[in-house]
């Protein structure tokens, strides 16, 4: 009966996303010159598919009643160290496997914290993000742009190769939602996901290993936090660690909220971050195409994403029963 | 005789082991030619304190890098107190630092306004103030930096020169921070510099925050959008790499130019003026505003003027380099300027 009702109303919010993403598509078709065009809207995904990714990562977090504040640290640093090792001279396999082992030892640790130590998901990834910042400032990374200049060889392609004049980015953000739908959907570990959000007490009590899951879940939120942090480094040949200390993050968050994953956990699905990314790409495109002011973009942005919030509390009224500890 | 040539060799040794980075020998009895002796005794004790916006640019690394090295040299000391973009940090730092009564302070300024009183208050303390790159309205002892509108006004006229008769004289404007001041003097500049130049179209001008990935998603949007683009103004090499990315990616280096500006830094600099991914770079040179800064350091600790009292700046050039002009040491890297080279 509850998760009935519960698939109701996330459909409606996912729905009216959708709808409000038509009709800023229709608009923008109608009345922006140039923007109805396939190549436009290539870079329009493609503008927003790192966002995409990284909110992949959230969603399994956010499904698995959690939240992952460290995701934009862990993408900029763990990349920066690579990039960082791969100018002083190491191999480029060597440097991104070693970067890539610092991600999920990162996500390792974000989830012991809350796994075992059990401290509250939000309380432990904001302090670790500053922790990986402060330490990536400290030892990993000497200077706030790493630029890379060497040849990095086939994995320049990640960044700014394309096929059949789909962006790679493009690509590599519906690989990542594929492999990460058929796990949420298909494999043992996705249903352990979306019960240990529903319901951690009686999941505990079913005999799930929710521990080892909360780790599990932590260290694949960095994975891939890394390969997005690779494929923005390889689209714009420079790691910018300073994205650690900027808002990005709640970005990432927006995306998976706006598409209707609740922050109560247990429910929405890749689908909804999908969905709440191209809105945002939507948003982005358009406002660049109108040449708006800067200060207005985000004025606009805020309000349609106030909007949406606006209508979906109207449609969702929020009761004791969807009320969790957790929302936000 | 004999004593005249110990004197001498005992100079010579003093003169290696002074250049070497060791203090004189007291028994040492170097010839004094008036300055020398007086030269190398002002700088023991004194400390220079620096209070940047952040140490994580080369920028800042490459100003102290030449700092550090003429303190070594002549023995007075560096601390550096980094606000990490925060001007709450930096206000206490310099407040702090007030207290500590180093012999000068060097302010890299967040903003045209955030520091004016606390500078005030530190040439009140008799603390001599250098300010870095941006200045406030109030004179201090010393500015050293780059003058941002005059490489806005640069950057329009490279642009202007590199869209004239012949192409759309379209271009368009990435920028950093609306909000920030190096921006705002770099935007104007450009706006002010077009003026001269009716042919050419501003035709979008989008904020990126200096970072590179929103100016690539900005200027593939751009590009897109006009055909005919003829070129872009990136207000800094950091950021600016993303809009090279985005005229790659769409296989239109012929035809779109990129005006880019820095401080000159071997590999964001130089390697893209070289490959053509900059057509035009106005270099506001890192190494030697840091020279300047360090002899600007010499001087003060030598004429210990009543601060505020008689202010000077020296103001950068800003050089242009283009994939014609651009020479094997046209840029610097911070090891280099460690180095002193």
């Amino acid at each position: 009966m509850k998760s009935g009702r519960d698939a109701i109303l996330s459909l409606n919010q996912e729905q009216m996303v959708i709808a409000i993403s038509a009709v800023l598509f229709v608009l923008f078709s109608i009345l922006l010159d140039g923007f109805f065009r396939i190549s436009n809207l290539l870079s329009l995904l493609q503008s927003v598919s790192i966002l995409g990714i990284l909110a992949i990562g959230m969603a399994v977090v956010v499904i698995g009643r959690g939240i992952d504040l460290t995701m934009v640290a862990v993408m900029v640093f763990s990349t920066g160290w690579s990039f960082t090792l791969f100018a002083g001279g190491m191999q480029v396999e060597v440097a991104l496997l070693l970067g890539l082992l610092l991600a999920v030892a990162f996500g390792a640790i974000n989830g012991f914290l809350i796994a075992y130590v059990e401290i509250p998901a939000i309380f432990a990834t904001l302090a670790m993000a500053t922790v990986i910042s402060g330490l990536g400032r400290f030892a990993l990374v000497s200077s706030e742009n790493i630029f890379i200049s060497g040849d990095v060889g086939w994995f320049a392609s990640l960044g700014a190769g394309a096929i059949a004049a789909v962006p790679m980015p493009v690509l590599l953000f519906l690989v990542i939602s594929c492999i990460a739908f058929v796990a949420l959907r298909l494999t043992r570990y996705g249903a352990f996901v979306y019960a240990i959000g529903d319901n951690p007490l009686a999941s505990r009590n079913s005999g799930m290993p929710i521990r080892p899951m909360t780790v599990l879940m932590y260290s694949l939120a960095s994975l891939v936090a890394f390969c997005a942090g690779l494929i923005m480094a390889m689209t714009v040949s420079s790691v910018n660690t300073k994205l650690a200390s900027s808002t990005m993050v709640y970005d990432i968050i927006l995306v998976v909220v706006i598409g209707g994953i609740g922050l109560a956990g247990g429910k929405g699905s890749i689908r909804n971050v999908i969905s709440g990314t191209v809105l945002i790409g939507l948003l982005l495109n358009g406002l660049t195409i109108m040449n708006v002011d800067y200060s207005a973009q985000n004025i606009i942005k805020s309000l349609i994403l106030l909007l949406a919030i606006i209508v979906d509390s109207l449609l969702n009224p929020r009761d004791e029963q969807t009320a969790q500890q957790g929302d936000i | 005789m004999k004593l005249s040539m110990l004197k001498k060799t005992v100079g010579v040794a003093a003169f290696i082991l002074g250049v070497s980075g060791q203090v004189v020998p007291a028994a040492a009895e170097r010839p004094d030619d008036g300055m020398i002796l007086k030269y190398q005794k002002t700088f023991e004790g004194k400390t220079v304190a620096f209070v940047p916006v952040t140490m994580g640019w080369d920028l800042t690394q490459g100003w102290m890098a030449a700092v550090e090295r003429d303190a070594e040299r002549l023995g007075y000391s560096v601390t550096i107190r980094d606000s990490n973009y925060s001007v709450d940090a930096g206000a206490q730092a310099i407040s702090q630092l007030i207290n500590e009564k180093p012999d000068i302070i060097i302010v890299q300024n967040a903003d045209m306004q955030a520091y004016v009183k606390l500078i005030q208050r530190a040439m009140g303390a008799g603390i001599n103030v250098i300010q870095m790159n941006m200045k406030t309205p109030v004179n201090s002892d010393a500015f050293v930096g780059g003058d941002w509108y005059g490489v806005g006004v640069e950057t329009a006229k490279e642009a202007a020169r590199l869209c004239g008769a012949g192409t759309s004289g379209k271009i368009a404007l990435i920028q950093g921070p609306v909000t920030a001041p190096p921006n705002q003097l770099g935007v104007a500049g450009v706006n002010d510099a077009l003026v001269d130049y009716p042919d050419v179209k501003l035709v979008a001008t989008q904020a990126a925050d200096w970072d590179a990935s929103k100016a690539h998603s900005i200027a593939s949007t751009i590009i897109k959008q006009h055909d005919d683009l003829c070129g872009f103004i990136g207000l800094w090499d950091n950021m600016d790499v993303g809009i090279a990315a985005a005229i790659r990616e769409a296989g239109k280096q012929e035809q779109i130019k990129l005006v880019s500006t820095g401080g000159g830094n071997k590999d964001l600099g130089c390697t893209n003026v070289e490959s053509g991914a900059f057509s035009s770079y106005v270099k506001v040179d890192t190494r030697e505003q840091a020279k300047v800064l360090a002899s600007t350091i010499q001087v003060l600790l030598q004429t210990q003027p009543e601060p505020g009292s008689q202010p000077f700046a020296v103001y950068t050039e800003n050089q242009i380099l283009t994939p014609d002009t651009v020479a094997p040491t046209s840029c610097w890297s911070v090891d280099q300027i460690k180095a002193g080279n």
